[in-house]
């Protein structure tokens, strides 16, 4: 197969496998390598988060080594260099050790609500952007924010450049990150503006205020996003998926904050994606199976769910009418032989098949201790083979 | 007096206005009390493990459980007799070399606390020469090592092999806990046990002190 056909029997095996309707030639296999693929590609992680070619090369040379059928990571997760000319205190990034932390920082003090819910606009220009980058302040001048602007073009391009490259030499079609994603307001509370510690707190001490912003950043970040949806004007032909929802906010809430501050929020984006008849990719951070049952009666073709610490298996038995991704351990492709590792993802796909299964890795790589290359590269010929 | 059953009930219900104003009430009345007030803050945060361990709490709870705990201390600290609170003994709790989270070291830190243990608490992205030194001045026999990236296993790894390398391995017990830890990696590591929730760690530490 030429690139060209390549791409088209990828997106027609992704759709068999998430639609359930006809079997699938053969069993997916999506990367959920994320800085790993920088220091496999023989640089550090600071020279590729600074240099939009250097990513480009790791990236296309992962691809190339691996040839996966999707990349959930295509470069563009922190594009930590697009702010430095105004601040930036979240990342820490030591190249020696080869890690990346980001820090868990509050942009919004606790007794800030009302402030926010008077004037989103103004509270995040006034308030929380200064707080944010450091140099946003009033001796910003036009061309320090004009650097800004100038670093957002040029992410642009490379997510231009590398996702032609990807889709024109390997047949691949456009990575998760750069297909439209939507965030529910939890997720922008507990990712941006108040903290893990800082939604913990306001889950008791200030429920109404919190629900309250929730909904607001619903109504201004979700909505559009979904009307669109239903317009059908999402769902460009170089995506796999028409939509993908980051589930990472969970991973903190019991059931009854869940039904009160995350359900209804991911509720309206199922149903809007069953609605216009289209797909969704949900990543799910951690454990996420104390919340199954809320998908249960979707119905099939619709929704992918890629898990990580859950028990695939479990999950089938649960949700038959989702897609699961998963199942591959880091711990083994880090830690085991080549045959332990083939003769796992063997098992992986005489049990779960094709249909219904995609199978990845289940956490995030992004260490180089995560995964052995050797492993990955026995793993990824054997997926593409098996029947 | 201050109820100390109603105390109990407003920290395992994490009713924090309750149990703030309780200990302010007694601090205001001189402090006589403050060590059943702090046995029932205890008995309180048992309550929440044994709710979390029912799947009713889950983290963002004892994040907060972790911070009302910490807050009532600070109240009633003036108070406390030396020796009260039931210390069974001394641990060793962080979170390891190039890893700078703290959320789930310090639930684990507050509930073991109220579990009577007090905590030698060395912070974030420790290095294992710091805590082999630290356990061999102040003669550390349990040894908590916190992580949430993948990479942390590899510094649990080279902690344990650190205490291998200063001949006192089989002095201490160590365990291991955060989101990368499996009982695969248990064994990668060495480690003598590993858990995933704040009141499994407490269990398994407050056996190997007693």
């Amino acid at each position: 197969m030429d690139s060209k056909e390549l791409l088209a029997y990828r997106k027609q095996i992704i759709n068999d496998a998430v639609r359930m309707e006809r079997k699938p030639d053969r069993t997916l296999h999506f990367a959920n390598y994320w800085t790993w693929i920088i220091l496999d590609g023989g640089y550090k992680i600071s020279e590729a988060l600074h240099d939009w070619d250097i990513m480009e090369k790791c990236v296309v040379e992962f691809q190339r080594k691996y040839n996966f059928d999707l990349l959930l990571n295509d470069g563009v997760r922190n594009p930590v260099s697009i702010v430095e000319p105004i601040g930036q205190s979240a990342y820490e990034i030591d190249d020696e050790k080869e890690i990346m932390n980001i820090r868990d920082i509050s942009y919004m003090k606790e007794d800030e609500y009302d402030a926010l819910l008077e004037n989103f606009n103004k509270f995040l220009w006034e308030t929380v952007m200064p707080r944010k980058y450091n140099r946003f302040n009033s001796e910003l001048t036009v061309k320090q924010f004009g650097e800004v602007v100038n670093r957002y073009n040029a992410c642009l391009q490379y997510i231009q450049r590398v996702g032609a490259r990807l889709r024109g030499e390997y047949g691949v079609p456009d990575g998760l990150m750069t297909t439209p994603m939507v965030q529910c307001g939890f997720e922008q509370m507990f990712n941006f503006l108040r903290g893990i510690k800082g939604v913990s707190y306001d889950m008791r001490k200030n429920p109404d205020k919190l629900k309250a912003t929730c909904e607001l950043l619903d109504e201004m970040a979700l909505s559009p996003a979904l009307s669109q949806l239903e317009k059908g004007t999402t769902g460009d032909s170089t995506y796999a998926f028409d939509l993908v929802f980051a589930m990472l906010g969970h991973t903190i809430l019991n059931i009854k904050q869940w039904e009160r501050f995350y359900w209804p929020s991911l509720k309206k984006v199922l149903d809007a994606v069953v609605a216009a008849d289209k797909t969704l990719y949900i990543f799910a951070e951690g454990i996420s199976g104390r919340f199954w049952e809320y998908f249960k009666d979707y119905p099939k073709g619709h929704i992918a769910i890629h898990i990580e610490q859950d028990d695939v298996f479990e999950f089938k038995k649960a949700l038959p009418n989702c897609c699961v991704a998963g199942g591959m351990p880091a711990s083994l492709l880090g830690g085991g032989t080549k045959e332990q590792c083939v003769s796992y993802a063997k098992h992986l796909i005489d049990e779960l098949g094709a249909e219904g299964f995609i199978l990845s890795q289940d956490k995030m790589i992004s260490y180089r201790n995560d995964t052995n290359p050797e492993n990955l590269k026995a793993v990824c010929d054997f997926v593409r083979e098996y029947r | 007096m201050i109820d100390f059953e109603k105390l109990k009930t407003a920290m395992g219900e994490l009713d924090n206005s309750t149990v703030i104003e309780l200990l302010e009430e007694l601090m205001a009345a001189g402090g006589k009390g403050a060590d059943e007030a702090l046995a029932a803050c205890q008995e309180g945060m048992n309550v929440v493990g044994d709710l979390f361990e029912s799947g009713e709490y889950f983290v963002a709870d004892l994040i907060f459980a972790g911070e009302l705990m910490t807050q009532a201390m600070a109240i009633i600290k003036p108070a406390i007799a030396v020796g009260a609170g039931g210390n069974i003994g001394k641990m060793i709790l962080c979170t390891v070399q190039g890893d700078l989270h703290d959320i789930g070291k310090n639930i684990v830190k507050a509930m073991l606390e109220a579990g009577g243990i007090e905590v030698i608490d060395l912070g974030i992205d420790v290095a294992p020469a710091t805590i082999v030194q630290t356990a061999r001045d102040q003669k550390i026999k349990v040894i908590g090592l916190s992580g949430v990236l993948t990479l942390a296993i590899d510094s649990m790894k080279a902690t344990v092999d650190a205490f291998k390398g200063a001949g006192i391995r089989d002095d201490v017990k160590i365990i291991i806990g955060g989101a990368p830890v499996t009982a695969e990696y248990c064994k990668f590591v060495g480690a003598d046990a590993w858990s995933l929730n704040a009141a499994k760690s407490v269990e398994i530490c407050r056996n190997w002190l007693i």
